[in-house]
C-alpha cells in the first residue's frame, strides 16, 4: 500500500490516545454501529467508556496494520518516533487483539523499557472489555504480571494488582459465555500471586453466586473445583464452618432412619471418631469449643462438610434448573471426592487392624476388610441414598424435560459403574 | 445465564397496547447500547402484546433471549424478557404476581386513561431485583401449583408470534418509538448476525 489513503487516521488515532491520558478508569471499549461518516470525530467517550464509529475502523486498522508492517520490514521499529509508535499499537491492539505481531512489538518495547507495565496492562484490559475471549490478550497479560512480579512487591500492590485481575476476569467471563481463557486466568492468578492463598475461602463464597447464574458454564464450576482442591490441602477452622454445620445436618439426615444410626463402632479409629461427631451434629447438640463442628478433632469432618455443602447445592441447581449438563458433571466430581474419602478412610482402617501388637496379620487381612466396610458403610450409605433419591425424582421429569432425563440416565449409570461397583460389598451389606 | 432484563406492564386496547409501566436491568450490556437495547425491548414488549389473545400467555425464544407475555382476561398485559436459562415457571409466576398487584393497587377503569407518568408502582423494580436470583425468590416451591390453568403457547422465533404478511423488519423500519442510531444498530445485529437480536 502505497501513500497515506486515510488521512483522519493520525488524527482519531491521537484521539484515543488523549482518552486514555485523561482517564485513567477507563473500562469499556465498543464500536459503535454508525455507518455514515459525518465531518465530525468518531471518538466518543462517556462514563469511563470509549467508543469508535463503526465507519472508520475497516480504514483505520488498514492503515495501522500496513504502516507497522512497512516499519518492520524496513527494521526502522527502534528508530520510529515513539509516540506515533504508541499510537499506532494502541489503536492496533484495541481493534484487533487477536494478533500477536502487535502485542510482539509491545513486548519489544517493554524489554527495552520504552513501555510501562503497569499502563499497559491498563491497554490490555480495555481490549478485554471488546473481546473478553481473545487468548493473545490473556496471554500477554500474563507476560506482564510474571515481569512485575519479579521485582519485589510491597503487600499493598500485590493486593491492588489480585483485585484488578479478579475484576478483569470476571468482567470477561460474564461477557462471554463459556470463556476458559478467563477462567484460566483466573486460577493462574490465584496460583502465582503470593499472597492469594488467602483469599481462597473469598473466592470459594463468592463463586457460590456466579455458578448459581451461570448453570450451563462448565469453566466457572471448574474453577470452582480447582479452589476446593487448593482450599483441601491445607484446610483450617474459618468462618464458614458455621455454614458447613447446617450442610452436615441436612447432608446426613438420612442417616437418623437408617439402621446404622446408633450402630455402635469398636475401638476408637478416625471412623468411630467420625461417627459420633455425626451423631452429635445430628442431634444438635451444643458444643462448648469455638467450632460447630469441632474441626480439630477428626480430620475428615471438614472435607465431608466442603463436600455436603457443595452437593446440597448441585442438587438444588440440578432442580431449579433442568436439563443442563454441566451441573450433572460437577456432580460426579463432587460425588468421586467424597468417595476418595470413603476409600481413604478404609485403607486406613484396614492397615490398621491388620497389626495387632505391631505384628501385622496377613490371613485374616479377608475377614478385617469387610469388617471394616460395613463400619464405613454410614458415610457411604448416606451418599448412596442421596443419589438414589434425586433420580427417583428426575424420573418422574414432564415431557417437556426429557433432556432432564436423559442426563439422569447417564448420571445413574455412571453411579452404577463407577460408585457403586467399587463399593459393591458395601451395598451387599446395607441389603 | 440467569437473567431478568426487563418487566413492562401494559394495557391492551383493541388496536394497540399502552404501557403502564416498566423497569430494566441493563448494566450486562455496554454502556452505549444501553439506550438502544431499551428502546428495542420496549419495542418487543409492545409487539408481542398486540398480536396475543386476550386470556393466553405465550413464550418466545429468540436467540439467547426469551420474552414470556401474559395477558389477562381483562386485558391487563405484563411482559418479561430475560436470559434462555431463567426458568420459564418463574417467569410466568412472576407475571401473574406483579399483574395480580398491580390491579390491587389501580382498579380496571384508570387502566385505559392511564399513562406511564401517571402511575406509581415502584414494585416492579423490587421484583425485577429480586427475582434476579430464583433460588432467593420466595415460595419457590409452590411454583408449579400456582400457575393457573392457562397454557403457554411456545413459539421459537418472534417472526412466529407476528399476523401472516408481517415482517419484522417492516415494523421496525415503521416504528416510532425507535430512534435512528437503535433502528442503525437493528440492522447491523441483524447482518453480523450477532447474539443481540432485541438490541
Amino acid at each position: 500500500m502505497h501513500g497515506d489513503q486515510f488521512p483522519a487516521a493520525e488524527k482519531i488515532l491521537s484521539d484515543i490516545e488523549n482518552v486514555f491520558k485523561r482517564d485513567k478508569d477507563l473500562k469499556d471499549f465498543e464500536i459503535l454501529p454508525v455507518t455514515v461518516g459525518e465531518n465530525k470525530s468518531p471518538v466518543l467517550h462517556a462514563e469511563h467508556t470509549l467508543g469508535l464509529q463503526e465507519w472508520c475502523v475497516r480504514h483505520l486498522y488498514v492503515h495501522v496494520y500496513h504502516k507497522l508492517t512497512n516499519l518492520k520490514q524496513q527494521q526502522r521499529l527502534r528508530r520510529e518516533d515513539p509516540n506515533t509508535l504508541s499510537r499506532l499499537l494502541l489503536g492496533g491492539v484495541l481493534l484487533n487483539p487477536d494478533c500477536t505481531f502487535l502485542w510482539n512489538i509491545r513486548r519489544e518495547l517493554i524489554v527495552m523499557g520504552r513501555f510501562d507495565l503497569f499502563s499497559d496492562l491498563h491497554i490490555n484490559a480495555v481490549t478485554l472489555s471488546r473481546r473478553p475471549k481473545s487468548s493473545e490478550a490473556f496471554v500477554y497479560r500474563r507476560w506482564l504480571l510474571s515481569r512485575i512480579l519479579e521485582s519485589y512487591l510491597d503487600a499493598s500492590t500485590t493486593l491492588s494488582i489480585l483485585e484488578e485481575e479478579l475484576r478483569v476476569t470476571l468482567m470477561a467471563a460474564n461477557r462471554y459465555a463459556n470463556n476458559y481463557h478467563a477462567w484460566n486466568h483466573r486460577m493462574w492468578i490465584m496460583s502465582h500471586l503470593p499472597q492469594a492463598q488467602d483469599h481462597f475461602i473469598n473466592e470459594w463464597v463468592s463463586s457460590e453466586e456466579w455458578i448459581s447464574k451461570h448453570v450451563s458454564e462448565h469453566s466457572g464450576l471448574q474453577y470452582r473445583e480447582y479452589l476446593f482442591k487448593q482450599i483441601m490441602q491445607n484446610v483450617g477452622h474459618t468462618y464458614f464452618c458455621h455454614k458447613l454445620r447446617l450442610s452436615l445436618e441436612n447432608f446426613f439426615l438420612p442417616l437418623k432412619s437408617s439402621e446404622l444410626y446408633c450402630v455402635s463402632l469398636k475401638d476408637s479409629t478416625p471412623l468411630k471418631q467420625l461417627h459420633s461427631l455425626v451423631i452429635d451434629i445430628l442431634e444438635q447438640k451444643d458444643f462448648c469449643s469455638s467450632c460447630p463442628i469441632k474441626c480439630g478433632s477428626n480430620p475428615h469432618i471438614l472435607h465431608i462438610g466442603f463436600l455436603a455443602y457443595e452437593l446440597l447445592l448441585v442438587t438444588e441447581l440440578i432442580r431449579l434448573y433442568p436439563g443442563h449438563e454441566a451441573l450433572w458433571c460437577h456432580r460426579r466430581f463432587v460425588l468421586f471426592s467424597l468417595y476418595s474419602i470413603v476409600k481413604e478412610i478404609n485403607t486406613y482402617e484396614a492397615s490398621k487392624s491388620d497389626i495387632s501388637d505391631g505384628v501385622p496379620h496377613p490371613k485374616a487381612q479377608k475377614l478385617s476388610v469387610s469388617d471394616i466396610e460395613i463400619e464405613c458403610n454410614f458415610l457411604w450409605s448416606v451418599i448412596v441414598r442421596h443419589e438414589e433419591s434425586l433420580l427417583e425424582e428426575c424420573s418422574l421429569c414432564t415431557p417437556e424435560e426429557s433432556y432432564q432425563s436423559k442426563l439422569a440416565f447417564r448420571h445413574q449409570e455412571w453411579v452404577e459403574k463407577i460408585l457403586k461397583r467399587s463399593g459393591s460389598c458395601v451395598k451387599q451389606s446395607t441389603s | 445465564m440467569v437473567k431478568l432484563y426487563a418487566m413492562s406492564i401494559l394495557y391492551k386496547n383493541p388496536n394497540s397496547a399502552v404501557w403502564l409501566k416498566a423497569a430494566y436491568d441493563l448494566q450486562t450490556f455496554s454502556f452505549f447500547q444501553r439506550g438502544s437495547v431499551q428502546e428495542f425491548m420496549a419495542f418487543v414488549s409492545k409487539t408481542i402484546v398486540e398480536r396475543t389473545q386476550t386470556a393466553a400467555r405465550q413464550s418466545v425464544k429468540e436467540g439467547e433471549y426469551m420474552c414470556h407475555v401474559y395477558v389477562r382476561g381483562d386485558n391487563l398485559a405484563g411482559v418479561i424478557i430475560s436470559d434462555h436459562e431463567y426458568p420459564q415457571r418463574v417467569s410466568h409466576t412472576l407475571l401473574t404476581k406483579v399483574l395480580d398487584e398491580f390491579a390491587q393497587k389501580y382498579p380496571p377503569h384508570v387502566w385505559p386513561t392511564s399513562s406511564e407518568s401517571s402511575i406509581a408502582f415502584n414494585q416492579i423494580n423490587t421484583y425485577l431485583a429480586k427475582y434476579q436470583n430464583p433460588r432467593e425468590a420466595d415460595a419457590m416451591t409452590k411454583i408449579q401449583e400456582e400457575l393457573d390453568e392457562t397454557k403457554i403457547i411456545l413459539h421459537s422465533t418472534i417472526e412466529a408470534v407476528l399476523e401472516r404478511g408481517e415482517k419484522l423488519d417492516d415494523l421496525v423500519a415503521k416504528s416510532e418509538g425507535l430512534s435512528i442510531q437503535s433502528k442503525a444498530f437493528y440492522k447491523t445485529a441483524r447482518k453480523t448476525n450477532s447474539c443481540c437480536n432485541f438490541g
